[in-house]
């Protein structure tokens, strides 16, 4: 009886052996594991150090640092971002991102963009007041956004009492981080 | 050295290699699932400020996790098929109490309610309102598709209308229009002249529709309301008194007559305190002298034989 009962404790012993063995290399494995992460990352940064980043990266850090920003800033750096391509004269880029039937209403083709731009929208003095921000839309069709804001050129003579400067509107519809569609008021010779 | 522990392992391992097998295999087993899950990328949700599901007034409840995302595809599926055109699809996404009262079963009365408030495709979004009980009331936000035009030579605006959302048959079913819930009351005031009953309360989001029937047991003409006299007829909400804002006909009787009228009453379906009366309170019992032509209460009042009021309970 006393025989059986040792070689119980026995077992018992050896079984914790075992488990505990498993378990210091399960730690060690993970140990290894969160010691070689951070060394490679250091490693790739040191090379992207060295090298100049390619247009993945830059949009990549583009993304992240607008996917830190709020609703509002993000559409406002949109919109920033249509008016940075216009003045670098990167018409195509601007003219991407409008949506396609409102291309199709208003600018058939890039020239028509173009020339339009060139009138209203491209100049280096150009000022921007962002009066209104508004979200509609929903989560399943996109979040669709309708921004006022004023444009004016900051050389411009000051106005008389009783004339205003037209906002114009523009509504965005956000997919995704840095992927949207937008679209703007477009003024008409008449006005 | 160690010669009787060396021997003792490997024992153990003889003895319980298939369990120790068994262990390891299932081991490597969460490993790799553990792995897999870490590597699955969760779908992308936008930072924004919309928040559907949270109830805009103080509510008891609110819309269950589990509910959101398929209220979300009834109203899509609604917007949808009304945006295509679909009436009909549209119509059979409705609770059947909606399609009875607010478009009196008929789809030609709902395509034109449809056709009115979709003239063209229009965009949307919602907002979980308030809550009654498992009745998920939320406000439905239609917009024309704007950014095909980026608003030129157009105002900024939209339509807005509170819709119900609850459980019928298993399947979540939409009320719109407004329309939230009705009653059959049948409740009956009665007294030597008069019995008013009141047959239905139906109940939109902004006011509730009673149907008065009223029958003139006298062999006099009775007058309950005609418009001349004033605070004729309201409806009692804890301390308030609430004055008609639609009669659909006047609710005057000839002896022995019958008939049915349509009063409305503003009052928010989430208000807290029910209404609880409706007061008759100017009923008048004309003398042979009325003729009906009398333009002012005080000439009304001179030909009737009896003034008085009538309490009707709606609860």
């Amino acid at each position: 009886m006393s025989n059986i009962k040792k070689k119980n404790n026995n077992q018992k012993y050896i079984a914790i052996m075992v488990i505990s063995f498993i378990i210091m290399i399960a730690a060690v494995v993970l140990i290894v594991i969160l010691i070689a992460k951070p060394k490679n990352k250091d490693k790739n940064e040191n090379i992207q150090a060295n090298q100049p980043l390619t247009e993945e990266e830059i949009e990549a850090q583009e993304k992240d640092e607008i996917k830190s920003m709020p609703e509002s800033k993000r559409m406002k750096r949109y919109i920033g971002m249509f008016f940075e391509d216009i003045e670098e004269g990167k018409y195509n880029n601007a003219y991407s991102v409008l949506n396609e039937d409102f291309k199709n209403n208003y600018f058939p083709r890039l020239e028509d963009f173009e020339e339009y731009a060139k009138k209203y929208f491209n100049s280096d003095t150009i000022a921007i007041t962002y009066d209104n921000v508004e979200r509609l839309g929903n989560n399943k069709t996109g979040n669709m956004y309708v921004i006022w804001t004023t444009i004016t050129d900051i050389f411009m003579p000051k106005l008389e009492d009783d004339e205003k400067i037209e906002q114009t509107n523009f509504v965005i519809i956000e997919k995704n981080y840095n992927d949207y569609e937008m679209s703007f008021s477009v003024k008409t010779d008449e006005e | 050295m160690f010669l009787k522990l060396r021997l003792q392992v490997r024992n153990f391992f003889k003895k319980y290699k298939n369990k120790i097998f068994i262990v390891i295999v299932i081991w490597v087993a969460i490993l790799i699932i553990n792995y897999l899950l870490g590597q699955k990328k969760e779908p992308q949700v936008l930072n924004t400020t919309y928040t559907p599901h949270n109830v805009v007034l103080l509510s008891d409840t609110k819309v269950p996790e589990k509910l959101q995302n398929p209220i979300e595809d009834l109203i899509e599926d609604y917007v949808n098929k009304c945006n295509n055109k679909d009436y009909k699809g549209a119509y059979a996404l409705l609770t059947e109490d909606c399609k009875n009262h607010a478009f009196n079963n008929s789809l030609e009365e709902f395509t034109t309610y449809a056709s009115s408030i979709f003239p063209e495709k229009k965009r949307y979004s919602i907002q979980n309102y308030s809550n009654i009980g498992n009745q998920y009331i939320y406000n439905l936000k239609l917009i024309n598709d704007i950014i095909t035009t980026g608003l030129t030579d157009e105002t900024y605006a939209y339509y807005e209308e509170k819709i119900a959302i609850k459980q019928e048959n298993d399947e979540l079913k939409l009320s719109v229009n407004d329309y939230m819930s009705s009653k059959e009351l049948k409740n009956v005031a009665e007294d030597d002249y008069l019995k008013i009953r009141i047959e239905t309360k139906e109940q939109y989001y902004d006011h509730e529709t009673y149907t008065i029937r009223a029958t003139n047991k006298t062999d006099k003409n009775v007058v309950i309301f005609d418009g001349v006299a004033g605070k004729e007829m309201y409806l009692i909400s804890g301390t308030d008194q609430r004055a008609p804002s639609v009669v659909d006909s006047k609710l005057m009787l000839i002896p022995g007559e019958t008939k049915t009228i349509k009063a409305t009453f503003s009052k928010y379906y989430d208000e807290q305190v029910p209404a609880d009366h409706i007061i008759f309170n100017k009923i008048r019992i004309m003398t042979d002298e009325y003729t009906g032509e009398e333009e002012t209460e005080e000439e009304q009042l001179k030909k009737a034989s009896r003034v008085y009021s009538i309490n009707a309970s709606i609860q």
